[in-house]
């Protein structure tokens, strides 16, 4: 909900022109269900380039696609078959053009990425659960046409293509992120297989999988170690069905970022969540308790380096009570977290209480 | 060097001359700060090095420490003109410095200094000026706002509810400018659309709701504008999503669904008495799917913990057991795994919330996040909340409130800001400095005590 600042650059007749835009947003929101598909396509193209935030104009031109698609399908006859189907090419190409042109200039549009999201959900086949007439009236969550695959593929790839590039820009744009997501589940779910043939180099291949959320994460992780969303999609990532994530490589990975970047918040969040998936169950078996120690002794270093380190200290804490060593922890909370961060105390003092109160657990 | 004459005169004619003594101070200021307080620079500058944000930050808090040595030497100056010596200067800095960020008390001979250098004052009359002229029409909006185009309705509420904040009982022109801009906003499917001619959306129509509402206090006719049976058939119908977790709502039809959605559905219901158990069910295991790795809520499955979305979750869970949807148990079930998250996104140097982890500082979490924080009771730091606020994002020449310092202020800002200066008087353990006197805020709904109640009295629960 940010008022959005806008540069506009300064001349006169500059108050006229923010008249002229104000009036033609005007007039087209009035007169969009009166004027003819095509007429209201072109005209709100240039208001929505300028600004994206228009949703109604983007529903409409949903309903004008869908129209535009259900009358040309009720005409079609076997030989105008095809010409519908580079038709509805060439009208998605135009959709996917203006909202990237939107998502370039306002990469933080709520209303563009669902307008992006919904064309895309065409490659997935809609025979599974297909809309009926009557959905499709109410207003539906995808368009009512199917994608053939070879254009979907393509779709699907330049998708992975731009959400990598916005990313890149705004590594935190949690809207580019959770698209580049939703796109692949679609991919998985329409059964596509990406096509590497036209890919020049490394950063234009991509995976119709969740290891291409692996990879980006890393790319991301490998500019900046302190980016927090690229440690949370791998969170995603990893409880993902199918992902190969390995635990001791993500495990050492984590370690060197400790020691490059002890006081980033990110490395720690994500190693507590780590180490909670891997003590995981209640069953606390040998092979567990042995790694859980291991990783002690690597926070026992780290702190000989930076005594003062207190995200090490708090994970040190969590990993003791792990392994059963409430007074350990209790004492780190009361005695060292509480001296080196005192305007935390009363949050350390409570969870010493706390693992103190675990120990007299039978 | 020259510095300015302090806060309450930012544009006056001349700066002063600083003494050599405190421009040699003025130079080490960051030095100072650092060594001063220890426990706050727990997380160093060079944190995020070479990345952005952490140039963004590092920008961020020098400009608060040279707001605050700014208004330290013009005290200094004022107070003891020329000084020789740079170490009793000095001690006398450290001092203040700490007086402000750690709130020590402090009973020796300079307290009238001390309280000069800490007080901040809420500058009503500026801010109200600000608002001045918009419901009634009397100002036009200025083109930043060409952007909010499709957001009117929030302009509105922002403006009444910060108003309202202000204890500025709106004109009759400016209860029917509300009045009459919500009713051309109004669609005959039920719901309002965030400017004339758009179609409803569920933001759209409780920013609408919530103007109305502090409209009423002066024109009950308010109350009339609004269609609730419509609203709700609206809702439940073109609204409400089926999902494999559960149900949530979308903004339009056809349009996204998230949580922001899903809150502005619940709390629009609840404030006008139509929130039905078929409207709620399946919402709460919906909104349990949006809990991320760290304990936080994103804005859709899978989304980065975020404190506007986690506001949202936590503010319909509790709209759900306020209604009797959900039991103590299953409330606090939902709310305990976010309480850590919530305690870890106060920035004590600044004093105010971060969005999210490793983000900068924005005025306007003192609301999103300072209410999720009163609703799941976890404490924050009131008095640091309120130096963030009050000293580095109040704009006294201006009026209004800004994100952060070196940005302009804004109508979305000021709402959030003052919203947020209403909690922290809520929850201030008392210290020796003036309070400033504020409204209690209901924080589920945003709206004064009054207002809510109000509402409530008219619709009914």
């Amino acid at each position: 909900m940010h008022g959005i600042r806008r540069s506009f650059v300064d001349s006169t007749g500059e108050e006229d022109l923010y008249e002229q835009w104000s009036t033609e947003t005007r007039q087209l929101l009035q007169q969009r269900r009166a004027l003819p598909l095509e007429r209201f396509l072109e005209c709100s193209e240039t208001i929505l380039l300028r600004n994206p935030e228009e949703y109604s104009l983007w529903n409409r031109r949903k309903e004008c696609l869908i129209e535009w698609y259900l009358r040309s399908k009720s005409l079609e006859t076997v030989a105008s078959g095809t010409l519908v189907q580079e038709s509805l090419r060439e009208r998605c190409e135009t959709e996917f053009r203006v909202t990237e042109g939107s998502l370039r200039q306002n990469p933080k549009s709520y209303a563009t990425w669902a307008h992006r999201l919904w064309l895309l959900r065409s490659a997935v086949p809609s025979t599974a659960t297909g809309p009926s007439p009557a959905t499709i009236q109410r207003g539906c969550t995808r368009p009512p046409w199917t994608l053939p695959s070879d254009y979907a593929v393509e779709c699907v790839r330049r998708e992975l293509v731009l959400c990598r590039q916005l990313i890149s820009l705004d590594d935190r744009n949690f809207l580019g992120w959770r698209h580049l997501v939703e796109v692949l589940r679609l991919a998985r779910n329409a059964g596509l297989r990406s096509t590497n043939e036209v890919a020049t180099d490394r950063t234009d291949s991509v995976d119709f999988d969740i290891s291409f959320l692996f990879r980006v994460t890393q790319e991301v992780l490998n500019r900046n170690s302190c980016n927090y969303t690229a440690y949370h999609y791998r969170s995603v990532a990893a409880t993902e069905p199918d992902n190969k994530l390995d635990w001791s490589l993500e495990l050492d990975a984590l370690h060197q970022a400790m020691y490059t970047e002890p006081n980033d918040q990110s490395v720690w969040f994500y190693y507590h969540w780590l180490i909670e998936q891997l003590s995981g169950s209640k069953e606390s078996n040998g092979a567990t308790l042995r790694s859980l120690e291991a990783e002690v002794q690597i926070l026992d270093s780290l702190l000989e380096l930076e005594p003062r380190a207190r995200w090490a200290l708090e994970a040190k804490a969590q990993l003791l009570v792990y392994l059963g060593r409430y007074q350990e922890a209790a004492c780190i909370c009361r005695e060292q977290l509480a001296s080196i961060d005192p305007m935390r105390k009363h949050m350390y003092v409570e969870l010493a209480d706390q693992y103190s109160c675990q120990d007299r657990e039978p | 060097m020259k510095v300015g004459n302090g806060p309450e005169k930012e544009n006056s004619e001349e700066p002063q001359q600083l003494s050599p003594v405190l421009s040699a101070l003025f130079a080490r200021r960051y030095e100072i700060c650092r060594e001063a307080l220890p426990g706050l620079f727990f997380d160093p500058w060079s944190e995020w090095e070479g990345s952005p944000t952490a140039q963004e930050q590092n920008l961020v808090e020098r400009n608060i420490i040279d707001i605050d040595f700014g208004r330290a030497a013009y005290l200094l100056h004022r107070q003891f003109g020329p000084i020789e010596d740079e170490r009793t200067v000095e001690l006398l800095l450290v001092r203040l410095i700490k007086c402000l960020y750690l709130r020590i008390a402090d009973s020796s001979s300079h307290s009238r200094l001390i309280v000069d250098f800490c007080h901040d004052v809420l500058n009503r009359e500026c801010h109200l000026e600000y608002l001045d002229g918009i419901l009634d029409s009397r100002r036009e909006l200025g083109e930043e706002y060409l952007s909010l185009e499709a957001s009117q309705t929030w302009i509105l509420y922002w403006i009444a509810h910060s108003m309202d904040i202000l204890d500025h009982c709106l004109s009759d022109a400016e209860a029917l400018g509300i009045i009459n801009f919500c009713e051309s906003c109004r669609s005959e499917k039920g719901g309002f659309g965030g400017g004339p001619g758009h179609r409803p959306h569920a933001a759209a129509t409780f920013a609408a709701v919530s103007a109305l509402c502090i409209a009423a206090n002066q024109q009950p006719e308010a109350y009339d504008i609004i269609e609730r049976q419509k609203f709700l058939h609206w809702a439940s119908h073109e609204l409400k999503t089926k999902l494999p977790e559960g149900s949530a709502f979308r903004v339009s039809r056809d349009g996204e669904y998230d949580v922001r959605a899903t809150y502005c559905v619940l709390a629009t219901a609840s404030l006008l008495g139509v929130l039905t158990r078929d409207l709620t069910a399946d919402v709460a295991s919906w909104i349990s799917s949006l809990r991320s790795f760290d304990g936080g809520f994103g804005g859709e499955p899978s989304n980065e913990a975020h404190g506007g979305y986690t506001f949202c979750a936590i503010a319909c869970l509790k709209i759900l057991h306020d209604a009797g949807y959900l039991c103590d148990e299953e409330f606090e079930k939902l709310v305990s795994p976010s309480r850590h998250w919530l305690q870890s996104r106060q920035r004590l140097l600044e004093g105010g919330f971060q969005g999210r982890t490793n983000k900068l500082v924005d005025s306007c979490y003192a609301f999103w996040l300072g209410a999720a924080c009163k609703i799941a009771e976890v404490p924050f730091n009131a008095a640091a909340l309120e130096r963030y606020l009050l000293r580095y994002c109040q704009d006294t020449k201006n009026g209004g409130f800004r994100d952060k310092p070196g940005a302009d202020p804004d109508f979305y800002h000021t709402c959030y800001a003052l919203s947020g200066l209403c909690l922290t008087a809520q929850s201030q353990a008392s210290t020796e400095y003036i309070k400033t006197p504020l409204p209690e805020i209901n924080p589920v709904y945003n709206l004064t005590k009054s207002t809510f109640c109000a509402a409530r009295d008219f619709f009914g629960s």
